[in-house]
């Protein structure tokens, strides 16, 4: 109770003392009449808001739209599954939840927004995992920290393969082939990777690591770009989410190479791990975020629900069929190591490496 | 001939009541986005998104396409009246249609915006329909050499945009490829003038600084003149004259062709189609000096080009499934929560979508010239706005407009920077239309050129040992030393005339 009325003293005081001075002429009686007025108000004030308050408590989360943060493009696969989720969670929930893409700063700015809200499971953060650590490794004392303003509801294990992709008259028809031309010939083979900071790109470094190989990453703005340029011949191999490829695998221009998790669309192609490199484990998760804070019995009810709209046989069909793995996980503890896990993964690499040099 | 009988195909099922239904509503929002200065059809499509999941597939893709071709007839609008791109493919547009306007001719200006827009539309899907994937595989043929060495000729050819003295146009171009530069480097990822300000790291905007540039520019601008000032002359004519078809119906040709195959590879934007047909229009003219000055040719070629762009810039989504931009990524979000991955195969696969979509571009083409016609009627009244009204109602589109481009606080901002830094370069006389191009071209050329020299390990021969490069670069080398042969500059006319003056 007690927090729920200071923040109208807070402005009650402050209302006092914007309170004009007396002034030469001025009838004294006006300025208590104009304190008492406003203590009138102001009391109403905040009457009427606990009443509010009471009624919306008298009622179980949740009773009002829901809204996730998403920090990727609209329209991309980051942000349509999200999209199919929040479409079906709306039915579970018996409550509107929204998709808001806020993609500025990298990411960063949606992050901050969430971990700035209130605490009450009605803003939620919808990301890659690894784009939040990412912003941790780098700059910790930035405004977005997956271990100081965040709490886990839910992830989405390895949620789509990244893969490795080769043309069909290509020689490179597994990852060994990929080595054995590298050592002969280091730096030549000229792979299309995504923006920095990327699993797309990080996995190349963690292969070139492994390996101990030279091959030259191209940096290119996304998996469509990527595919664009190994369709012309312009690179020799190409990183990229599995949907993207499936189509160009489909109708026999392109073959994969390798992927990080196994795919939900192309079963066949073998992983980073299977062909000798399991140090190449970037692997995409989709991460729902609570500020810190938020009530566990809130956070309880949230992951339920996702849960339980996971196990729609008929979304659970749709998402497989585009490609989407639906492996998630709500154990409290089982997220936390998870998150554990995914800083030390990107521990790996230097700011620099991520994306995030500072100036 | 098959082709032929798929489209009619196509135009028959696009014809089912709730296809035009949704294709109406798609076409009108788009000319709506249009009109308002930075509201554009990739904001609509993306507060459209939720409905992709509710709304019969078809129907919805018929409205979304829509909305991207109605916001071209759409954005000459604002242009043409009070020189305020609505979208920034018609930013060239406001040079000859703005000052059309001024002579009283807004109405003709508009009339061919609208009659060029529907032939370069229509024109396209034909194109669209027989070429598509034979011009889909000659995309692929553009790696990063091939793009910067038709950037460098396409920068090269700004010589002849120029409008005022030349080296005033090309500062502004390196300006605006300057401003490019801000945020993430496009390669390594090192933040580039930001300052440690998080909404820098994504850049200057592009649809931010158009607004700012011209919108709360023009609006700071007419603040200064008298009230009434600005449109002296009397409304002449609200259609195009015998004289004016005369003059454009080679521009609207030309456009068609030009924005037609600068639209089919990926990569290159609207855009550049408007400012490559304005050069071209210039060049071809008998009477160069009268651009700038109310050339209805400044108008009708880009208007054209910007239609049969935006057109075959469906080719590389719809017949390779690569999305080229940000209005195309969206639509194809769109096709996959549909189920419909757009790819290789896409035509063969779903058909009766393909040739349905063609079919609704044709209808929603004729549906927006008979919408836009009368409406030339009911704008040149907004001429007649007491600036009082008109004015803040600019200023709160313009601010709402680079609200919604990402829901982000900080794109109002630079709007507003643009706004006075747009307000200081026309009181000094400097063009702000070479530093939109530089805007665009810039990232372009930088991200092409140093991607083409990591493919090559640093070697320059990179841009002359394949050739479509070595075309381009053989070309702009052409223009560059054609002075040397024919003793003056291209385009010395122009100058002369101005000089003159």
């Amino acid at each position: 109770m007690k927090a729920m009325v200071s923040p109208n003293f807070g402005k009650e005081t402050e209302a006092l003392n914007q309170i004009p001075p007396l002034k030469k002429g001025d009838v004294v009686g006006n300025r208590a009449n104009i304190l008492i007025r406003q203590r009138a108000r102001l009391t109403l004030a905040a009457f009427l808001w606990v009443i509010l308050n009471a009624a919306v408590f008298a009622q179980p989360f949740p009773n009002k739209p829901i809204e996730i943060v998403v920090t990727s493009n609209p329209g991309g696969g980051v942000d349509l599954l999200f999209r199919l989720l929040a479409d079906e969670l709306t039915k579970v929930v018996k409550t509107q939840v929204n998709v808001v893409n806020q993609t500025a700063g990298s990411g960063a700015i949606g992050a901050e927004k969430v971990a700035s809200s209130r605490k009450d499971g009605y803003t939620l953060l919808g990301s890659l995992l690894g784009q939040v650590a990412t912003m941790n490794i780098a700059n910790p004392k930035g405004p977005a920290n997956l271990t100081r303003d965040f709490q886990p509801v839910a992830i989405l294990y390895g949620y789509a393969a990244v893969i490795m992709l080769s043309r069909t008259d290509s020689e490179f028809k597994t990852l060994k082939e990929v080595v054995a031309f590298a050592q002969k010939k280091p730096g030549e083979i000229i792979v299309g990777v995504g923006p920095t900071g990327t699993s797309l790109t990080l996995e190349v470094e963690l292969l070139k690591r492994a390996a101990k190989i030279d091959i030259t990453p191209l940096p290119f703005a996304g998996s469509a770009q990527t595919i664009t340029n190994l369709l012309g011949g312009h690179v020799q191999l190409a990183m990229a989410s599995d949907v993207a490829a499936l189509p160009h695998i489909k109708s026999g221009k392109l073959q994969g190479v390798a992927v990080d998790v196994n795919s939900a669309v192309l079963p066949e192609v073998g992983t980073f791990a299977k062909q000798g490199f399991p140090q190449v484990n970037l692997l995409a998760h989709l991460a729902f975020l609570a500020p810190k804070g938020t009530p566990d019995a809130t956070i309880k009810t949230l992951a339920d629900a996702i849960r339980k709209t996971l196990q729609e046989p008929k979304l659970k069909e749709n998402l497989n069929s585009r490609g989407y793995n639906v492996d998630l996980r709500t154990d409290a503890a089982e997220l936390n190591k998870l998150v554990k896990e995914e800083l030390d993964k990107y521990s790996r690499f230097s700011a620099d490496e991520l994306g995030w040099k500072p100036q | 001939m098959e082709t032929l009988n798929f489209l009619i195909h196509g135009t028959l099922a696009a014809a089912a009541p709730v296809h035009l239904l949704y294709g109406f509503a798609g076409v009108l929002l788009g000319t709506l986005v249009g009109v308002l200065p930075g509201l554009g059809p990739a904001g609509a499509i993306a507060l459209l998104l939720p409905l992709a999941l509710h709304a019969p597939p078809l129907a919805y893709l018929i409205m979304l396409f829509g909305i991207t071709y109605g916001a071209q007839y759409g954005g000459s609008t604002t242009s043409i009246l009070v020189n305020i791109p609505g979208e920034a493919s018609s930013v060239i547009t406001c040079l000859d249609g703005y000052a059309m306007a001024r002579q009283g001719r807004a109405g003709p200006a508009l009339g061919i915006a609208a009659f060029g827009s529907f032939i370069g539309g229509t024109l396209a899907i034909f194109g669209l329909a027989f070429l598509a994937p034979a011009l889909a595989e000659f995309g692929l043929h553009f790696g990063p050499p091939e793009y910067a060495a038709l950037m460098l000729f396409g920068l090269t050819a700004l010589v002849y945009l120029a409008h005022g003295p030349m080296d005033k146009a090309l500062l502004m171009a390196l300006f605006g490829s300057l401003l490019a530069s801000v945020g993430l480097d496009p390669i390594t990822g090192t933040p580039r003038f930001t300052f440690d300000i998080l909404v820098l790291r994504d850049g200057v905007g592009l649809t931010p600084v158009v607004i700012g540039l011209f919108g709360v520019s023009e609006v700071l601008l007419n603040l200064e003149a008298k009230a009434g000032e600005v449109f002296q002359s009397k409304v002449r004519g609200l259609l195009p004259t015998a004289q004016d078809w005369r003059d454009s119906a080679a521009p609207i040709a030309r456009g068609t062709l030009l924005g037609f195959l600068i639209g089919a590879i990926p990569g290159l934007n609207v855009v550049i189609a408007t400012f490559a047909s304005y050069a071209i229009e210039k060049k071809f003219s008998k009477h160069p000096e009268k651009f700038g000055k109310g050339a209805i040719e400044g108008v009708a070629g880009p208007e054209t080009a910007n239609n049969a762009a935006s057109c075959s810039g469906w080719i590389p989504l719809l017949s390779l499934g690569l999305p080229t931009g940000s209005v195309t990524s969206l639509i194809f979000g769109a096709l996959m929560i549909h189920g419909l991955a757009p790819g290789p195969l896409f035509i063969k696969n779903s058909p009766q979508v393909f040739w349905g979509l063609l079919g609704s571009m044709y209808i929603g083409n004729v549906m927006l010239l008979i919408l836009n016609l009368p409406l030339i009627g009911l704008w040149i009244k907004v001429l007649r706005l007491p600036y009082y009204f008109l004015f803040p109602l600019i200023i709160l589109f313009s601010i709402i407009g680079a609200y919604t481009v990402s829901g982000n606080v900080g794109d109002v901002v630079i709007t507003i920077i643009f706004g006075l830094v747009g307000f200081l370069m026309k009181k000094f006389a400097y063009e702000p239309a070479p530093m939109v191009l530089g805007l665009v071209i810039g990232p372009l050329v930088e991200t092409a050129i140093r991607r083409s020299l990591i493919m090559s390990r640093g070697n320059f021969m990179v841009f002359f040992n394949r050739p479509i490069a070595a075309a381009f670069m053989a070309l702009a080398l052409f223009m560059l030393l054609s002075p040397l042969i024919t003793s003056r500059r291209l385009g010395h006319e122009v100058i002369e005339k101005l000089e003159e003056n």
